[in-house]
Order: C-alpha cells, then sequence, then structure tokens
C-alpha cells in the first residue's frame, strides 16, 4: 500500500519542476570556467611535477603493480535451489545470513531457516555468527541489537543513522555516522562514539568506516579535491577503534568496499577505485600496493580461506587472490533481485 | 568540431533536461535548488563532454544524486528540509482523506535525510534496482535496503501522525 501512495508521491513531487529556458546556454559558461580552472590545475601539476624530479626523492614505480590479466577459467556452474527452511551456503560454504524482499527482512534463525522480522523492525546486518541483528525501529533514534537465541533488544545509546558492519567474528559492530563512527559491544553492552572532524578525513561522497584488523583498527578513505570534482581516493586513514585516534596513513588509492573488505591475515584489501563508480573493484596486495585481480560486482568480501566471494547481477562467484574463478554459482529465483547478506 | 560538440550538447539538454529536472525537484522539493543542481551538473559533463558524450544521461544523474547528497553532508544537515510552497497542515482540514494523504506524505517526504530522499527517487521515481541505486551511490547494496526501510518506515510515522494510512484505503 505504501509503496503506491509513495510511488505517486514521488513523481507527484517531480511532475512540479518545469524546464526554464536557457538552462544549456548558462551550463556550457559554467562548463567553460570549470576547463579553464582545470587547465590552470594542470599546468601547475605540471610545474609541480618538474621540480619533484629536481629534488633528490625519487618514488620508484614497482613494475609489479602493473595488473596481471586474469586467467580465463570456466568452472562449472553450480544452480542450487533455495528452501527457506534450510540453511543456504554459497560459494566456499558462505551462509546466507538474511535477506530483504520489499520491505520484508528475513534472518537465519540456524534451527529453523530463515524467519521473517516485526515489520517495525528495519535490520541493517546480521552479525557474521548470526547471533545479532542491528535493527532500527520506526519512531525512535537509537540503534537496537536483537539477540537472535532470546529475542531480546538492547536499545543502544547510538544513533542509527547509517552504514554499520560487523567484525568478522561478531563480536563487535561499526556503525558509520556522517561525522565518524561507532564501536557497539554487544556482549558487554559497551558503545563508544567518535567525531572525526571534517579537517581530518575529507571523505569522498559519503565517510565510510570498514574494520581493518580484527576488532581493534578501523579505516575509512580520504579524499582528493581534482578541479571542483572530489572524485579520487588519495589514500586510506586508519583509527584506533576504541580511542578514535588517527594511528597511520596507507597510501592504498581506493575505498574499501563490501561486507568484509580486509583479508584475515591483513595482506590484502579490496578498494573500488572510484567511489562514484562501485561496480569494478580491485584486490590490492597492502604492502606493495600491487594490484592482483579486478573484477565487476555489486559487492565483494575475504572468506576466511584468503579467497573472495563477489556477486554480479544473479551470480556469485568466488575468486582466488590472482582473480582466477574457483566456483560459479547462479542463484535460485526465490533469491533473485533480493538484498542479501552472507556470513564471511 | 567545437560547434558540433555544443550543439550536441545542446540536443541532449532539450531532449533530456526535463527528466533530469524532473529527478532534481523530486530531491530538493524547491524549483531553484533543483534548477541550480541540474546546471551544475550538465555544466560538470559539458566541461568533459569529448570523453562522456556517449553516456552523458548516467554521468549527469551520478553527479546529481552524489552533488546533493554532498551538498547536504557538506552543510552538516542531518534532518535538512529544502522545503517550497508546501502546504500547511490546514489544508488537511478539507476532510479530505486522499488529499490530505497525499500532502502529508509529500511533506514527509521533504523531510528526510539527503541520503534517504536519494534512495526513494531512484527506486520509486527511476525504478532502479538495489544494485544500480548502490551503484549510482557508491554504496553498498545492503546500505540501500535499510536505507530505504528507515525511510518507509520514517514516512509510516510521519504520515501515521495525521492520517492513518491503512484506515483511511
Amino acid at each position: 500500500m505504501i509503496d503506491d501512495l509513495l510511488r505517486s508521491a514521488v513523481r507527484d513531487l517531480a511532475d512540479e519542476s518545469y524546464t526554464p529556458s536557457g538552462i544549456a546556454s548558462r551550463a556550457m559558461a559554467q562548463g567553460h570556467r570549470i576547463r579553464r580552472n582545470r587547465r590552470t590545475a594542470a599546468v601547475a601539476g605540471a610545474l609541480a611535477a618538474v621540480l619533484a624530479v629536481t629534488v633528490p626523492f625519487v618514488v620508484l614505480r614497482d613494475p609489479a603493480v602493473r595488473p596481471e590479466p586474469l586467467p580465463a577459467a570456466t568452472p562449472m556452474i553450480v544452480r542450487p535451489t533455495f528452501d527457506r527452511g534450510e540453511v543456504f551456503r554459497g560459494p566456499g560454504g558462505a551462509r546466507l545470513l538474511g535477506f530483504s524482499e520489499g520491505v520484508e527482512n528475513f534472518v537465519l534463525d540456524p534451527e529453523n531457516g530463515y524467519r521473517r522480522l516485526p515489520t517495525a523492525d528495519t535490520p541493517f546486518d546480521p552479525s557474521p555468527d548470526g547471533r545479532h541483528v542491528a535493527v532500527g525501529r520506526a519512531g525512535q533514534e537509537s540503534l537496537q541489537i536483537l539477540d537472535l537465541r532470546t529475542g531480546d533488544y538492547w536499545k543502544t545509546p547510538v544513533a542509527a543513522t547509517s552504514d554499520v558492519t560487523w567484525s568478522s567474528d561478531g563480536s563487535r559492530l561499526l556503525v558509520t555516522h556522517d561525522d565518524g563512527y561507532s564501536i557497539i559491544e554487544p556482549a558487554t553492552r559497551w558503545s563508544v562514539t567518535h567525531r572525526v572532524a571534517s579537517a581530518q578525513l575529507p571523505c569522498p561522497i559519503l565517510c565510510s568506516f570498514t574494520w581493518s584488523a580484527g576488532t581493534t583498527e578501523v579505516a575509512s578513505p580520504r579524499s582528493v579535491s581534482r578541479g571542483d570534482e572530489k572524485t579520487e581516493v588519495s589514500g586510506l586513514t586508519i583509527f584506533d577503534a576504541d580511542s578514535g585516534e588517527p594511528l597511520r596513513d596507507l597510501p592504498i588509492k581506493g575505498a574499501p568496499t563490501g561486507p568484509n573488505p580486509w583479508s584475515a591475515d591483513g595482506r590484502w584489501v579490496l578498494v573500488n577505485e572510484n567511489p562514484r563508480s562501485s561496480g569494478q573493484l580491485r584486490i590490492v596486495e597492502i604492502a606493495s600496493r600491487r594490484e592482483t585481480a579486478r573484477f565487476t560486482a555489486v559487492w565483494a568480501g575475504f572468506l576466511p580461506d584468503g579467497t573472495v566471494l563477489a556477486q554480479h547481477g544473479g551470480d556469485l562467484t568466488r575468486y582466488g587472490i590472482d582473480g582466477t574463478v574457483l566456483e560459479k554459482m547462479e542463484l535460485p529465483a526465490g533469491l533473485r533481485g533480493r538484498g542479501l547478506t552472507f556470513g564471511f | 568540431m567545437k560547434q558540433s560538440l555544443e550543439d550536441e550538447f545542446t540536443a541532449f539538454v532539450a531532449e533530456r533536461g526535463q527528466a533530469l529536472l524532473r529527478i532534481a525537484h523530486a530531491m530538493t522539493g524547491d524549483r531553484e535548488a533543483a534548477q541550480d543542481l541540474v546546471q551544475g551538473a550538465l555544466a560538470k559533463a559539458y566541461s568533459r563532454w569529448p570523453r562522456i558524450h556517449g553516456d552523458a544521461e548516467a554521468y549527469v544523474r551520478k553527479i546529481l544524486y552524489n552533488d546533493r547528497v554532498s551538498a547536504w553532508r557538506k552543510a552538516g544537515n542531518r534532518n535538512e528540509v529544502s522545503v517550497a510552497d508546501v502546504p500547511e497542515r490546514m489544508s488537511v482540514a478539507r476532510h479530505d482523506d486522499d488529499v490530505a494523504e497525499r500532502l502529508a506524505l509529500r511533506e514527509a517526504l521533504l523531510s528526510l535525510p539527503a541520503r534517504q530522499r536519494a534512495v526513494l527517487v531512484m527506486r520509486y521515481l527511476e525504478d532502479r534496482s538495489v544494485e544500480e541505486t548502490a551503484e549510482a551511490l557508491g554504496c553498498r547494496p545492503g546500505t540501500v535496503v535499510s536505507q530505504a526501510s528507515r525511510a518507509l518506515a520514517k514516512l509510516r510515522d510521519l504520515v501515521g501522525r495525521v492520517t492513518p494510512l491503512e484506515a483511511s484505503r
């Protein structure tokens, strides 16, 4: 019902627009100014580059950073069925922890398959261990943690405003706000919120924090200005999860992306080079900044064995670190077009 | 060559400008703000026209959404409401349930944070999939689902205070 009403309301709102005359010519004039500014910046950049080679600090480019072509592997495609009464497993044994169908949301109850959450709950993510779900509730600003074993809700003091990510062991929840992040520990009912000054962390489009090493550090990409558009990630800032203090910068030119972007051994990270185009993902070796694979996916995450699970359209694929396709699975009809959350 | 690019750009604006303004108006709820948003996005597109003209509309749409959300973030507004000509609550008193409901929903839509409204506009005006919305906004599909879900819950709550949605239909 509200779907139809909302569609009408959004369209009514859109219908109130009108086309002003001369918008093309004004846009062209503004576009010319942008081009001029960009050229000026390019000339300044070229001068800076000339100066840079005259100083005795030379950054040698590692020839190994050149991406290698992906092997043309053609594994057998698996086409499983889906039964809501049973646990669904993706490639690599990854368990489907939850899925959404329109405004209805289902989470895995290991004993009884997938169960519907109360409609008052807006689930953000089930924990990888399947124990908790972070939820929002209509009319309540704070994030709540639903214990799937007991059915108890814990109303945290943290505002449920944005993206949430569980640590890979499911013990801690990272909540991204527009100006910082919170850490929540359901077992001890502890939480902390850190506000990060925008000057300290110029984020691209939206600040997005991810776990970067177990449960003790979090990372967020920094952006660099290019002309009037902030489009490029210049590196990552690593923060101490508990204190909120910046620890170090990593010269990784990409935003960690997906539900579990860091490998368990801390050697590799999945990044999206351009935060405005989230389809092209890369696997990068952190120490050398070497890119080892590149593929297209709507989301991807590291499995505990160091391989990568990714979804593209109606397919799930497990990649090796070098981009080798190890397994491919076609999603059953009951899961196509749904928002899926897997345990990693 | 330059003239042909300008002609191509002008033709693109003539053909797609209204569709882009519809999106911008649904995002901002204000004619002038929508016009500024579209003009800024078109200017950026024009500055890169030789490279992007093959897929200009997708480029402009991405800039529209991202500029709107970025502007909201930079302003530090968590609950920004860009409302022009918002109908007053008095109009509800006309005892026309249907009109009251639509007006209440319009008002509620405009009170949503920009990111949630962007998600709803992509999903309900443009009929984009979760994945397409995530790609355009540069976030996870799960974030799109949760933002849409939160927005719907908030709309239910806000609209329900004025007129009980389910009961009136």
